[in-house]
């Protein structure tokens, strides 16, 4: 007989210990149909919020309801380390204990995350019991624990043999608050109310002045070039050749011409400044033009130019403007709305910046991906999503795959004491691969450098159904063999990275 | 993940992408901490249970679409938990006479609602073939509250301290077995608390892996039937209301059969309108309160429960507002140019609805002169 009044509280905590005992919950490979659902990893050191409880009951509604038809029902749970998010937690909690992250080793850091993750991470999985969640614990994963980084690492070192990971200097979202490039798609950009620039360059040799328009006059240290339509007759009388001083830098830079100009934006006539500006930056490498990059990491002004060293970007354009208007060399100011991007982790401007990076050629990889979806070899519910997965798919650039973080899968790149680099899955199989490249057996391990960054969060989740079955160390191990691939996936209506 | 699927597998990651909409608070707004109108989900688990607000998040969501979410659901849901808990607990108080032999209102009401259960799953398992989660769950909903807990309990309930006799008693258990299995998915914990009760379980045993029940061809014409029989019964219970009769006094019903009155039902209808008698009437009775179901007539005998004088003047304000109303369909129709212009099922229902004044007014008229 059950007891006279309902109260939830009572029943629930005594099945959920009686299924847990019971593992009632845990699924092995066997004779029967399987139903699979791996959960979108949340991040480790979130907390439960009301989306997770609508995607969650749905998942765990379609668990039990496979798991009464007789199929064998496997809910794989985990987190992912959010690399970014997780590393920024971890530095504020040390700074609030008086700890400069740049004052600790990369072990040392490492350590504390890893500490703050085993005291803060999971508290999720915790509270999906709560909601009753019938998830094969047994199966937790973690998209760092030693499986899912192998398998990591072994990608990476693939898809390089594949020629589908490069290095190379791109121009990157630099979040000079986190120090890190970031994917276009970790850029949110937002209607901003600024000023227009009007600045005089000087051709040379002549009492003629280029009147160029900017929002960024602080920008005018990196350039390295002024740009002219060819077509535009305005200009038609500047000879072959010339060149402009760059003003109060006094730098001599060469006027270049291309259609690429809009005739009809401001004067007709564009600063380049190749390393801080995407579009300069092709013209820059159209013409051979030098990159002058003028920004610290943290966004104030370096040395290169010893100018305004140490100011910050922003001070900069207000000294700079007083500073242009005292020289006579700005024509005029206007109020001006454009679109800046901002960090969608720190909220802070994103600096276009010139770096290092590694990437992912993505357009051989999205065709299949693409064809599955609007093929309905995998079925979309609802399928309006298809569209906008194919625009997102249609439109993928190379992923920019590499964060100046440590909280991740630090990235297998070696490199030699002169010059080159080794990809490898081990340090010691780095060390055989660049003693052959070096042509050198008295290499040793402590003569390579490992690459400093760590690869993107996505690079891992990307994985997700496959390596929670540890299909790509084993890929002809049972499990993977039989819960793959795996039934549906619930997530959240908009199109994340993962895709 | 579909990208690495192929690279990796040569195979798709999963069959199936269901995307769920964004929730929202019941505004319609994002919730925010600044807004503080995002509530901690555990504080609400721990205030309605878990089912509570699983059903909370049925009854709020809807593919790809944003969700709105209300407190007042999980209230909701810890109610229809309560609904559960205390139909379970009416039907486990039901003594049992071995002796007694099954009735027919009991025989008819177990084979009503075995159709019922049978057309509700198949209902259930097309709605979750397409996804359609939110509605399965409306309908399961639907199916303990409405046709099981306000229907059926109600049709096999024995009279005050009364038994029932073994097989209504285990088939009420059966059909409650089948219904936790069927809300198992959606309120896992309930359910398995009933389930382990209903029958001795070995340990380690569980309702998560008791099988779903299975739809059986469903008798439709059977189902139409029991749906008249409940027309009159709702008909009676109107007029109970309308003259404000309790239902513990007793009232006759006398009916002028023809092929849609739903005989068979008899029994039932009697147990849950407390009729004395069924009478099968050639004429119409006048002096009676009368109502149709589809095209058959019923007739509820008043005799001396009524006040004339409030009657009369009741017929008489009726009467008044369906010859307006008659008079202003008939303005309508005698109209040629509305008759001639307007579509055929348009002038067709404007002559159905002055029959049916026609044959009200005819009725209050023989009714109003009966009582005088």
């Amino acid at each position: 007989m059950v007891a006279d009044k309902y109260t939830p509280q009572e029943i629930e905590s005594k099945w959920y210990e009686y299924w847990i005992e019971n593992k009632l919950f845990h699924s092995e490979p066997d004779a029967r149909e399987p139903y699979t659902i791996v959960i979108p990893p949340p991040n480790v050191t979130g907390m439960l919020h009301m989306g997770h409880m609508l995607n969650n009951t749905l998942q765990d509604v379609l668990m039990r309801r496979a798991r009464q038809q007789g199929k064998n029902a496997c809910w794989v749970p985990g987190t992912d380390h959010a690399s970014i998010a997780t590393e920024a937690k971890v530095v504020a909690k040390l700074k609030a204990e008086g700890i400069d992250k740049a004052s600790l080793s990369r072990e040392e850091f490492l350590a504390h995350a890893w500490e703050w993750k085993e005291k803060h991470g999971g508290i999720i999985l915790q509270q999906l019991r709560k909601l009753g969640a019938s998830c094969d614990w047994d199966r937790t994963c973690f998209t760092m624990d030693e499986p899912r980084t192998q398998s990591v690492i072994k990608v990476f070192c693939d898809l390089y043999e594949k020629g589908k990971i490069y290095r190379g200097v791109r121009m990157v979202n630099w979040d000079p608050s986190a120090k890190t490039a970031l994917s276009d798609e970790e850029v949110i950009y937002k209607e901003s109310q600024g000023k227009l620039y009007y600045l005089r360059y000087q051709v040379e040799g002549s009492d003629r002045y280029l009147v160029v328009a900017t929002t960024r006059p602080e920008t005018i240290l990196g350039d390295t070039a002024v740009c002219l339509n060819p077509n535009d007759e305005r200009y038609a009388d500047i000879p072959e050749g010339a060149r402009v001083i760059v003003p109060l830098v006094g730098r001599s830079v060469p006027i270049i011409r291309d259609e690429y100009v809009d005739i009809e934006f401001g004067t007709g006539a564009l600063k380049v400044t190749p390393a801080h500006d995407v579009n300069d930056y092709m013209l820059g490498e159209k013409y051979n033009l030098e990159t002058i990059d003028i920004f610290n990491d943290d966004g104030t002004i370096n040395d290169k130019v010893g100018m305004y060293v140490g100011v910050d970007r922003f001070d900069c354009r207000k000294q700079i403007e007083k500073d242009l208007q005292e020289a006579g060399l700005m024509e005029k100011v206007e109020q001006y709305t454009n679109n800046v991007g901002y960090s969608e982790r720190t909220g802070v401007a994103i600096e276009p910046k010139l770096s290092m990076q590694w990437f992912m050629s993505m357009a051989e990889i999205a065709e299949p991906a693409t064809k599955a979806v609007l093929e309905d070899a995998i079925k979309f519910i609802p399928a309006k999503y298809k569209n906008t997965y194919r625009h997102w798919m249609e439109n993928i650039k190379d992923w920019c795959i590499s964060r100046q973080l440590w909280w991740g899968q630090r990235i297998p790149a070696y490199y030699l004491p002169k010059g080159g680099y080794v990809i490898a899955e081990t340090a010691e199989q780095a060390l055989e691969k660049a003693r052959e490249k070096a042509q050198d057996p008295t290499l040793q391990l402590s003569d390579l450098r490992q690459d400093e960054d760590v690869l993107d969060t996505w690079f891992s989740s990307w994985l997700w159904p496959i390596s929670v079955f540890d299909g790509i160390r084993n890929p002809e191990n049972e499990d993977i063999k039989y819960y793959y691939p795996t039934s549906d996936l619930i997530t959240v209506q908009i199109l994340s990275s993962s895709g | 993940m579909i990208m690495a699927g192929y690279e990796y597998r040569g195979e798709k990651p999963f069959g199936n992408v269901y995307f769920t909409g964004i929730v929202r608070d019941k505004l319609g707004r994002k919730m925010s901490k600044q807004l503080g109108n995002s509530p901690d989900p555990l504080d609400l688990i721990a205030k309605y249970g878990a089912d509570g607000m699983r059903v909370a998040m049925m009854l709020s969501s809807s593919a790809g679409n944003d969700v709105m979410f209300d407190e007042a659901l999980c209230e909701q849901g810890r109610n229809f938990g309560n609904k559960i808990w205390n139909a379970y607990r009416l039907i486990s108080m039901w003594q049992v006479d071995e002796s007694l032999a099954q009735s027919e209102n009991n025989r008819l009401s177990v084979e009503w609602f075995k159709q019922t259960l049978s057309k509700a799953i198949a209902e259930i398992n097309d709605l979750f073939s397409s996804y359609r989660i939110s509605e399965a769950f409306m309908r399961i909903y639907k199916l303990f509250w409405d046709d099981f807990s306000g229907w059926y309990l109600e049709m096999v309930k024995p009279a005050y301290q009364q038994p029932t006799d073994k097989a209504t008693m285990e088939s009420t258990k059966y059909y409650f077995d089948q219904l936790m299995r069927l809300i198992h998915p959606f309120m896992p914990f309930v359910t398995e608390e009933i389930w382990q009760d209903l029958a001795p379980r070995a340990e380690g045993e569980s309702i998560m892996y008791a099988p779903m029940p299975e739809a059986e061809q469903v008798d439709e014409k059977l189902l139409a039937r029991f749906e008249l029989a409940t027309e009159v019964i709702t008909g009676i219970r109107n007029v109970r209301k309308q003259k404000n009769i309790a239902q513990k006094q007793e009232l006759e019903l006398n009916v002028i059969a023809d092929e849609n009155y739903p005989a068979e039902y008899a029994p039932v209808i009697a147990k849950m309108c407390n009729l004395s008698q069924i009478n099968l009437i050639e004429e119409k009775d006048p002096t009676a309160d009368a109502f149709i179901v589809k095209t058959t007539q019923y007739f509820v005998p008043m005799g001396e429960m009524i006040d004339k004088d409030a009657e009369l003047k009741k017929l008489s304000d009726e009467l008044t507002y369906l010859e307006g109303f008659l008079s202003s369909v008939m303005k309508k129709l005698s109209n040629e140019r509305f008759v001639n212009s307007a579509p055929e099922k348009v002038v067709a229902n404007e002559k159905a609805k002055k029959a049916d004044a026609e044959a009200k007014i005819a009725a209050i008229k023989e009714r109003m002169e009966a009582l005088k």
